[in-house]
């Protein structure tokens, strides 16, 4: 839901970059979107291509999202990988509780909670 | 420090981190740090639209107001209508219009907390905008979470919106007096909270009738005589 004023600080950071660095076009941003945030990467996708399409130095612009898949830890056996595979009726987002391997609780979330403008492709 | 120099018209790559939720995250902590610096114990009011969070933090002002100063930043898209209803109750309200976003974040909490008087306050509430998703994502740097739900939202919300229970140390059931007519039952919608956050505390309030109140109140820690600290 939050979508349109993540990509607006999306648009912030990349015409931050491009004028410190003096470009004259923007050709390509890559957004990195953590599978575990809330947001829908064809929501951010739409919005940063509407909000590029509007000014001359990122018109041609290339959108590239990259989906980071979940990393959680076990602190209790120090289990290291993706998260349990939920059910068919479960929401896919289902909030992880429990270590896949030895089933305590008190997994922390490594990766996969991230939202970051990665690289931007500039000319001068 | 490696300078490279590019010919006119030639394409290069910009590298940066610049994690957005994460600046987020990091406003949240100086926002708890400001506020334990005052001694003053935040609440982060959340759930859906009209479940009754205004009138839970105007209930609980009420009972608390003879024994701590009270401060409310009230969220609201576009209107003062519970400010001004907190108002009534004694507290001290700043209002964030949020426009049209559908979560406050840490940095409109911050912004709000330099217009109250922090050294006077001991408790302060901050009334989400009615939302059972944003708010999940963006923590303000409160203390603890309320999450307040009502009957009237059908016996299936909880397992539509898993997140903003996972992170709550408080889940008030309101409306329980229509619980009957609605065809839902706050026992199911208890145990639906507790599957997806066994630590929390699920309390059964009706608001209007003022009933529950002193449960939530315990369940928060805010007991008379404990200190802002909890
Ligand atoms: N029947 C019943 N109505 C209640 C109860 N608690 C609150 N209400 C009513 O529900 C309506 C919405 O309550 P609010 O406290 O304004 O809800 P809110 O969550 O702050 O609403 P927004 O800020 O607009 O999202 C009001 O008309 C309240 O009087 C309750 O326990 N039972
Ligand atoms: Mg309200
Ligand atoms: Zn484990």
């Amino acid at each position: 839901m939050h979508e349109f004023s993540i990509a607006q600080q999306i648009v912030d950071v990349v015409f931050r970059t491009a004028q410190e660095n003096e470009a004259q076009l923007i050709e390509r941003v890559v957004v990195v979107i953590g599978e575990l945030t809330l947001l829908s990467e064809e929501q951010v996708r739409f919005w940063l291509q509407e909000f590029f399409s509007h000014k001359p130095i990122s018109r041609e612009a290339c959108v590239e999202i990259i989906v980071q898949p979940a990393l959680i830890r076990c602190s209790h056996c120090g289990f290291e990988g993706a998260p349990p595979c939920p059910g068919p009726e479960a929401h896919f987002l289902l909030p992880i509780l429990a270590c896949p391997r030895c089933g305590q609780s008190g997994v922390t979330i490594k990766e996969g909670r991230e939202c970051l403008v990665k690289k931007i492709t500039v000319k001068k | 420090m490696k300078v490279i120099e590019f010919q006119e018209g030639e394409s290069f790559d910009i590298e940066l981190e610049e994690d957005l939720l994460k600046r987020n995250q990091q406003l949240a902590q100086a926002n708890g740090q400001l506020l334990e610096k005052h001694g003053i114990l935040a609440i982060d009011v959340m759930g859906s639209v009209g479940s009754g969070k205004t009138t839970m933090i105007e209930r609980l002002s009420s009972r608390l107001c003879q024994t701590k100063t009270i401060g409310v930043v009230a969220g609201d898209l576009t209107t003062t209508i519970d400010a001004d209803r907190i108002v009534e109750k004694g507290a001290q309200v700043v209002e964030v219009n949020t426009g049209k976003e559908c979560h406050l974040d840490a940095n409109l909490v911050g912004k709000a907390l330099r217009e109250l008087p922090l050294e006077k306050l001991d408790l302060l509430f901050i009334e989400n905008v009615g939302n059972l998703i944003c708010p999940a994502e963006f923590p303000l740097g409160a203390h603890k979470r309320l999450v307040v739900i009502s009957v009237t939202e059908g016996p299936h919300m909880v397992v539509k919106h898993p997140h903003i229970f996972r992170g709550a140390d408080v889940v008030a059931i309101n409306k329980v007096e229509l619980a009957a007519p609605m065809k839902v039952d706050p026992e199911e919608l208890k145990k639906d909270v507790l599957a997806v956050n066994p630590g929390a505390q699920v309390v059964k309030t009706s608001l209007v009738q003022d009933q529950g109140t002193k449960d939530v109140i315990e369940a928060l820690g805010l007991m008379a005589g404990s200190g802002a600290e909890a």
